[in-house]
């Protein structure tokens, strides 16, 4: 039996025949809101006369994510993906098999992210850092193992993020273990210790971490390293560590959808992408992490300033990969009894 | 005649029984389509498997996902639900029927005024007006200075992401939930009775404890239940104003549906929930039905 009902696929065939949408002139991708280069969507119909059609992702997780794709195949041609979602719709067969020869541009990006980033073509990345108030902490911890030991010094005044992945992924480094473990017993360890110092932790939140760091209201943070452009482009009261364990971190790229009728045109419309002005165009929109190490030099001047965006300065990144359902579930019940406790 | 009175009449009612029954074909397809047919979904998922890594759910029948519901996390989760949702229905009581009572004893403009200023606040976001709930609770908030310079609470204190966040956020929301139904029974209330209440020597308050409150019974009830149900299964507030520190049974829900992505244990739980709905929905019928 195989049907979709409210968003999930019903049975068992993940590689059955898709229906494939009638060829177009329209592009149709799965987008962040307003994540594409100022000019670049009118560039690349004035170039090639073909229009790109963007439709938001959706809230929630990665599950979501997953299951509009899965629920509406045929409908899109392409989508951002961050490096779990990329490899789940690959598990579930849901992507094309991606053809890194129809994308001369690919040789622009670092070699690193193009190998880390298979499914399709990496466009950006983000990582997991920690910010502090300059005025209240002058010697902020250098590393994941530091900032735990000395959470209570920061009581009431510490913020988390309120992704579950996020604060297991900053446990495991700060216990000394892979950020990838396919043990759940180091999932049982890094519970441990966030149990351990949430009595320290003023909240996990998903935004104002940085305005409250910035106002003092908080002195320290685990943030994404935007929370931290935002935050330094007010002024030069946050600062930025990069732990010594390093940082969990995921590639953001563009990947081609299997059903899609127009695969050449989003082959061309990847490759107008990574064209060196276009990229840059792009990061001074969006404000995010390079991937391309030749634009420096034309992306705006905070942005190759900021130690945490530009990929020269930022530190070690460790990118999370999909795991295994046993660990998926052993992180999700961690983080659920973090909360309960 | 009389005989033939009694047949128009008798096909009058038929007439006026197709009728009806048309009217509210629309109405009973709609609640098919948008709450019965969910409502089976959401019950089915509930007893299926599903791939965490490709999130494809397989109809392979099993009572997994209510025996994990018995860990303790969940029904402490449960329970916090619960607690919360007592001290928000007694809260939205102690605050919402004076108001209720006053707007009802107001006559005209003044009236349509003072509801205006309940419902109004309630064209803006509820997601909105909980985050502005973030600012008015910080250190430097209005809520937090006001209490601060009464000496209610020490400097530098801030209220937000607590438990006392959660409660007042929540009382905030479903506040209007309690003031209305209330407010629209006492405007029912037969005024001559307070009047005779008055001429026999009660207080005002006497009056409105062994009059008021007994003839509006149903109102208040309505109101508690409109607050509670809503109440139980709540998530933003807890999530934006807790700080994902207080974990109520509708963060685990919409955890494991948009986080972990397993629908059948969210589906599950929610099943669950809407027991427990049922439950104190049926316990009130039975204490009218005893009260008739």
């Amino acid at each position: 039996m195989s049907l979709s009902l409210a968003g999930c696929q019903i049975g068992g065939s993940t590689t059955g025949a898709v229906e494939k949408k009638a060829a177009s002139d329209t592009i149709t991708m799965m987008n962040y809101p307003d994540w594409m280069g100022s000019k670049e969507v009118d560039s690349f119909k004035e170039k090639t006369g073909y229009t790109i059609k963007q439709v938001s992702t959706p809230d929630g997780g990665d599950s979501a994510w997953v299951n509009i794709i899965r629920q509406n195949q045929g409908s899109y041609d392409m989508s951002l993906a961050g490096m779990k979602v990329a490899e789940t719709l690959k598990t579930a067969g849901l992507l094309e098999d991606f053809d890194a020869s129809k994308v001369k541009n690919l040789s622009n990006i670092d070699e690193k992210y193009v190998k880390a980033f298979p499914w399709g073509i990496p466009v950006e990345q983000g990582k997991i850092g920690i910010i502090y108030n300059k005025d209240e902490v002058k010697d902020p911890p250098t590393s994941w193992k530091d900032l735990f030991a000395r959470a209570k010094e920061f009581s009431g005044k510490l913020l988390m993020p309120s992704y579950s992945s996020d604060v297991i992924d900053v446990a495991l480094l700060a216990t000394g273990h892979d950020l990838n473990t396919k043990n759940t017993a180091d999932i049982d360890e890094a519970k441990q210790a966030v149990l351990g110092i949430k009595q320290y932790v003023k909240a996990f939140v998903d935004s104002d971490a940085a305005s409250q760091v910035y106002d003092g209201s908080t002195s320290i943070a685990v943030v994404y390293d935007y929370d931290y452009a935002s935050a330094k482009a007010n002024g030069d009261k946050v600062g930025w560590v990069s732990p010594s364990e390093g940082m969990p971190g995921y590639i953001d790229g563009w990947v081609p959808l299997k059903g899609t009728a127009n695969l050449n045109k989003v082959y061309q419309f990847m490759d107008f992408h990574l064209d060196k002005s276009n990229y840059a165009d792009f990061i001074n929109t969006t404000q995010a992490s390079w991937l391309m190490p030749s634009v420096t030099d034309s992306l705006d001047k905070n942005l190759v300033d900021n130690e945490a965006l530009n990929p020269e300065t930022a530190g070690k990144t460790i990118y999370g990969t999909l795991q295994s359902a046993d660990i998926q579930q052993a992180v999700a019940s961690a983080w659920q009894e973090i909360q309960n406790s | 005649m009389k005989r033939h009175d009694r047949k128009l009449d008798s096909k009058g009612k038929e007439r006026d029984g197709i009728v009806g029954a048309i009217l509210a074909l629309p109405d009973g397809i709609l609640t098919l389509c948008c709450f019965a047919v969910p409502l089976v979904i959401i019950i089915l998922y509930s007893f299926w498997k599903i791939d965490l890594t490709t999130f494809i759910v397989t109809t392979d029948w099993n009572l997994g996902n209510y025996a994990d519901i018995a860990k303790s996390i969940y029904l402490q989760a449960l329970l916090r639900s619960l607690l919360i949702t007592l001290i928000t229905v007694i809260g939205c009581i102690l605050l919402g029927l004076p108001i209720a009572y006053f707007i009802a004893s107001c006559k005209g403009k003044l009236q349509l005024l003072l509801i205006g200023a309940i419902v109004i606040p309630f064209w803006t976001s509820f997601v909105v007006r909980t985050y502005a709930w973030l600012e008015l609770l910080g250190a430097h908030g209005a809520i937090t200075r006001i209490l601060v310079g009464f000496r209610l609470l020490p400097e530098g204190t801030d209220l937000r992401y607590s438990l006392t966040a959660v409660v007042i956020g929540m009382i905030y929301s479903y506040l209007p939930m309690m003031i209305l139904p209330a407010y629209s029974t006492f405007e029912q209330l037969d005024k001559s009775l307070l009047e005779a209440a008055a001429d026999l020597g009660r207080r005002p308050s006497q009056a409105f404890f062994e009059i008021v409150l007994p003839s509006c019974g149903g109102g208040i009830a309505a109101g508690a239940l409109l607050v509670a149900i809503p109440a139980l299964g709540e998530y933003t507030i807890p999530a934006i104003l807790g700080g994902s520190k207080t974990l109520m049974i509708g963060n685990v829900i919409a955890s494991e549906f948009q986080t972990t992505g397993n629908y059948p244990r969210g589906a599950a739980l929610s099943s669950v929930l809407m027991l427990a709905v049922l439950v104190i929905l049926i316990g009130k019928e039975i204490t009218d039905w005893r009260k008739r």
